[in-house]
């Protein structure tokens, strides 16, 4: 049976109806129309469905809807600020570390959790941080390199947050 | 008075793909995101057997389910087999099924529960037939016959069917029995195993159907090849392809897996049935279980050389397993001249013979047949080069293949070749990159190609390019993106003809009606063949912009310049029109607008060369890998520590996307190499799912060098040559090749697990 689960969800409270056994990754996707959320395996394996729960990247294929209730969740639509991108998907545009971009959403996502802790990493750094997340197509070398890259940018920019 | 200099504005800069911003914030619409009021959810009840009769199928269950709104099977399908190449399956099975996985049904309901649990209440009864299971027993005469009707099937080209043979092709040259008794020749002989690969696209399938109540079905769907794909689905549906609108969104990946209809045609008879519109998205154990791989491949190999290197003869025996339907041109076997790489070799015997098995279909996966055979010759090159004493980089530069000379297959001259300069590149490199070489490290070469096929096989596509009267210009062309920038690369062709910024052009893809046609994104030929035909559309409308601006400006034609979204005067850039004002002087009312056309490469432009083309390989795709690895005799790992590879691809129309696909075309060949493998038993796919069947991750992705030869084909758009696939061919050698030079034990089965690297070992320590 449906229950009411509130949330913030990209910075805006949303109260929603839910069947507890729904995945968080079909709420967003089947519920709520919010598709940058990707799926690719429904295992926990491959990473495109990352989004961040109360700031950590989770793979939400892995979360039941109800465990979200009075956490703040922020998918990729919530990343940019208006028209202003995030660092990171402006990087992952401009070093060319979208191909296909199936991965692109879910990577964000895990490196923006990662930048938000450690935000001058080592290149070793950001691959063990990004091992949950698949890319088929770009080998994650320039993916390693759009990350650096955000990280330079935000280090410049005083960014925090 | 400032004079404009020509000068590449677009092309060969390292421009940032469009579409990568809306994929970058999650806007970009694949199949699987398309949603439609009141749309179902679809699942599809697979074959649990390798080989089976259906005896019955009872859905009264499943129809009495409330949420249920239409249930198909093969009865519900036109009698006609469908396949892209060979049509040799059913959308649905039909009497009996062939491998586990295949599609036996499929329900449409309001949820995605409801249809799971509708699928489990359909009563399939099935009568198990004796399988088909090893290939190198597939043509045993008591093995079962998995298509009686064979000889009678569609075929795209003409094969060698018969019994469970899907094709045997042999290509000879010379006289290779008399070849081996030259006196001092010196042989190696081998046999190399190689995996069955996933495409393992990060977006599985997925398309949406909506039927209109008259008739028509309109589908998304992730497929790369809509203009080919609409045919099957319209043959299942027993309707005129005209009946079918095909529409290929933004698509998650390709590798060759998504040239096929396999799903479409299953959510358009569900969309007809419940005449509301459907979604059906395949799970990864759906995608591991019942759709492509790359086949697998046993090659019996065997090569002479005279005392100084020279290549004199090279016998090849390939048996490739295609799985139960088999989705490869001519089942792989037409390539078995790729065996002899782009060496010089007189005397050869090639022999490729692919066979069915009770087990999931083969495919197409990027650089079809490349991997396997790249991985026997250019191993075996190297053992060669070992009992030669001979550096194998020698070995290989003295028996390369050189412009003028025949490409292995016969059907080409070689011209424009970047091969030997690849080797060079790749030997400089190691001197001066590699460094010295720590304990049980090693280092491995190869030579990689793809495709050494005439560029006549440029085949056809459309294109239209519009500039309207306010200054915007829309291509419009039938190709797909899968996401290796053939968008951006339309794009910037247009952007470099009409001197117009990319941000001004928009571009309209791959839809069977809003779209010229197009055969289809794939086999290194898109950039080659669509690179032209959108260029000559730009030119098409350049030649109207210059015409009226020319009348307008009262000067002559070449005089004119095209640039910032302006045509102006080369001797005075002052005296100019922008594009929208001659676009809306083209036209009557509204506004106006010039449209430019092209269509067919080979009438259009290339019919003046058309002799010279069938003769000449104008746009080899040659590359050079050098491994540096390190073994840990212990576990039998491999840590690559370093890779490298020169590849020439005539010109990088675009920095980014070229280093892109061939930084992810080594990687895809490492997976290949080290890690990547279908297991199957009794037919059924072990590891159908991404923690068993594993995919290269980030911590283990070595340096990667690329290093760009350019060596400009003749014919194709700005000198560039294909790209994607030649990239992921040579890593699966040249990394056995790097462990035997760490450990001294060859290692002969891709991919090189730890198991087999140490049973080499043993192998070698125990002196077998």
């Amino acid at each position: 049976m449906k229950m009411p689960i509130s949330m913030d969800l990209n910075g805006r409270p949303l109260t929603v109806d839910a069947e507890p056994y729904w995945t968080l990754q079909h709420l967003l996707r089947d519920e709520l129309d919010l598709t940058g959320t990707k799926e690719g395996c429904r295992t926990g394996n491959c990473g495109v469905c990352t989004v961040l729960i109360d700031g950590k990247a989770v793979k939400s294929c892995l979360v039941l809807a109800p465990q979200v209730a009075a956490r703040q969740v922020t998918t990729v639509e919530g990343l940019a600020h208006g028209e202003e991108l995030d660092p990171l998907q402006r990087a992952f545009a401009e070093c060319g570390a979208i191909q296909c971009g199936y991965c692109s959403p879910g990577f964000i996502m895990a490196a923006r959790a990662f930048l938000n802790e450690n935000p001058s990493p080592t290149r070793a750094e950001i691959a063990d941080a990004l091992e949950g997340n698949l890319c088929r197509c770009t080998g994650y070398v320039k993916i390693f390199e759009a990350v650096e890259t955000a990280a330079r940018v935000e280090a410049h920019n005083g960014h925090n947050s | 008075m400032a004079t404009i200099v020509d000068e590449l504005q677009s092309i060969g800069h390292a421009i940032p793909k469009p579409d990568a911003f809306l994929k970058a914030t999650g806007s970009a619409t694949y199949a699987g995101d398309v949603r439609l009021p009141g749309m179902l959810q679809a699942k599809v009840l697979r074959s649990p057997y390798p080989h089976a009769r259906i005896v019955s199928i009872d859905t009264s269950a499943a129809d009495a389910l409330p949420g249920v709104y239409a249930i198909v099977t093969g009865a519900d399908c036109s009698p006609v087999r469908i396949g892209r190449f060979l049509q040799d399956r059913y959308a649905l099975a039909r009497e009996k099924v062939i491998y586990v996985g295949e599609p036996v049904a499929a329900v449409a309901a309001v949820d995605e529960e409801t249809a799971d649990r509708a699928i489990q209440l359909i009563d399939v009864v099935y009568d198990p037939l004796a399988a088909v299971l090893d290939p190198e027993h597939a043509l045993d005469p008591d093995q079962p016959i998995i298509h009686p009707d064979l000889a009678s099937y569609t075929d795209m080209t003409p094969s060698e069917r018969t019994g469970n043979q899907r094709n045997h092709v042999d290509v000879s040259s010379g006289d290779v029995d008399a070849a081996w008794s030259e006196p001092g020749l010196v042989t190696v002989e081998a046999t190399y195993r190689t995996p069955r690969q996933s495409q393992a696209f990060t977006e599985p399938h997925a398309a949406v159907a909506q039927p209109d109540g008259r008739g028509k079905i309109t589908i998304w769907a992730s497929t790369k090849a809509p203009f080919r794909s609409r045919g099957s689905i319209a043959d299942t549906l027993g309707v005129p392809a005209s009946r079918v609108r095909l529409i290929s969104p933004v698509i998650g990946g390709d590798f060759g897996g998504k040239g096929a209809a396999f799903i479409e045609p299953i959510v358009a008879l569900l969309a007809r049935k419940a005449q509301k519109p459907v979604r059906l998205t395949l799970s990864r154990v759906e995608e591991l279980t019942a759709m492509t791989s790359r086949p697998s491949c046993v090659i019996n190999l065997k090569v002479g050389a005279r005392p100084d290197g020279t290549l004199v003869a090279m016998e090849g025996h390939m048996l490739y397993n295609v799985g139960a339907v088999d989705d490869n041109g001519g089942g792989v076997g037409r390539s078995a001249d790729s065996l002899a790489g782009g060496y010089r070799i007189p005397h050869k015997r090639l022999v490729a013979t692919s066979v069915y098995t009770n087990t999931s279909p083969g495919g197409h996966v990027r650089a079809p047949s490349g991997p396997q055979t790249s991985f026997a010759t250019e191993s075996l090159l190297d053992t060669l080069a070992r009992k030669l004493n001979m550096d194998p980089i020698e070995l290989r530069l003295k028996n390369a293949l050189h412009n003028g000379e025949t490409v292995p297959s016969g059907h080409g001259i070689l011209a424009n070749s970047g091969l030997q300069e690849c080797i060079e590149r790749a030997r400089d490199w190691m001197a001066r990159e590699l460094g010295p070489k720590g304990p049980n490290e090693g280092v491995g070469v190869a030579l990689a190609l793809w495709a050494l096929h005439p560029a006549a096989l440029a085949v056809a596509s459309a294109a239209t390019v519009k500039i309207d009267a306010e200054g915007g210009v829309v291509l419009s062309c039938g190709v797909t993106d899968q996401g290796g920038g053939q968008w951006t690369m339309a794009a910037q062709v247009v952007s470099e003809v009409l001197g117009v910024p990319m941000g001004q052009i928009s571009v309209i893809m791959s839809d069977t009606e809003a779209t010229p046609p197009d055969t289809g994104t794939g086999g290194s030929g898109t950039t080659y063949r669509v690179g032209n035909i959108v260029g000559f559309a730009a030119e098409d409308a350049r030649r109207q912009v210059v015409r009226i601006a020319a009348e307008r400006l009262k000067v002559d034609e070449e005089e004119l310049v095209l640039r910032d979204g302006e045509v102006c005067v080369r001797s005075d850039p002052s005296k100019k029109l922008t594009l929208a004002r001659v676009a809306s002087a083209a036209g009557s009312s509204p506004g106006g607008a010039i449209i430019g056309t092209s269509q067919d490469v080979r009438e259009e432009y290339l019919s003046a060369h058309a002799h010279e083309l069938a003769e000449y390989v104008d746009a080899p795709s040659f590359a050079a890998h050098v491994a540096k690895v390190r073994v840990d005799p212990e576990t039998g790992q491999i840590d690559v520590l370093k890779y490298y590879t020169a590849q020439d691809v005539g010109k990088a129309l675009n920095l980014l996307n070229c280093t892109g696909q061939i930084e992810g075309g080594v990687v895809f060949g490492l997976g290949y190499a080290l890690s990547e493998e279908i297991i199957t038993e009794d037919g059924t796919n072990l590891n159908a799912n991404l923690w068993e069947y594993l995919l290269p991750t980030a911590p283990h992705i070595p340096p990667i060098t690329v290093d760009l030869v350019e060596i400009p084909s003749t014919y194709g758009p700005y000198g560039a040559k294909g790209v994607g696939e030649t990239p992921c061919v040579g890593v699966a050698p040249a990394i056995a090749n790097a462990v035997e030079d760490a450990i001294g034990a060859r290692v002969t089965q891709a991919p090189l697990t730890p198991e087999r690297v140490l049973a080499a070992l043993r192998a070698k320590q125990a002196g077998v």
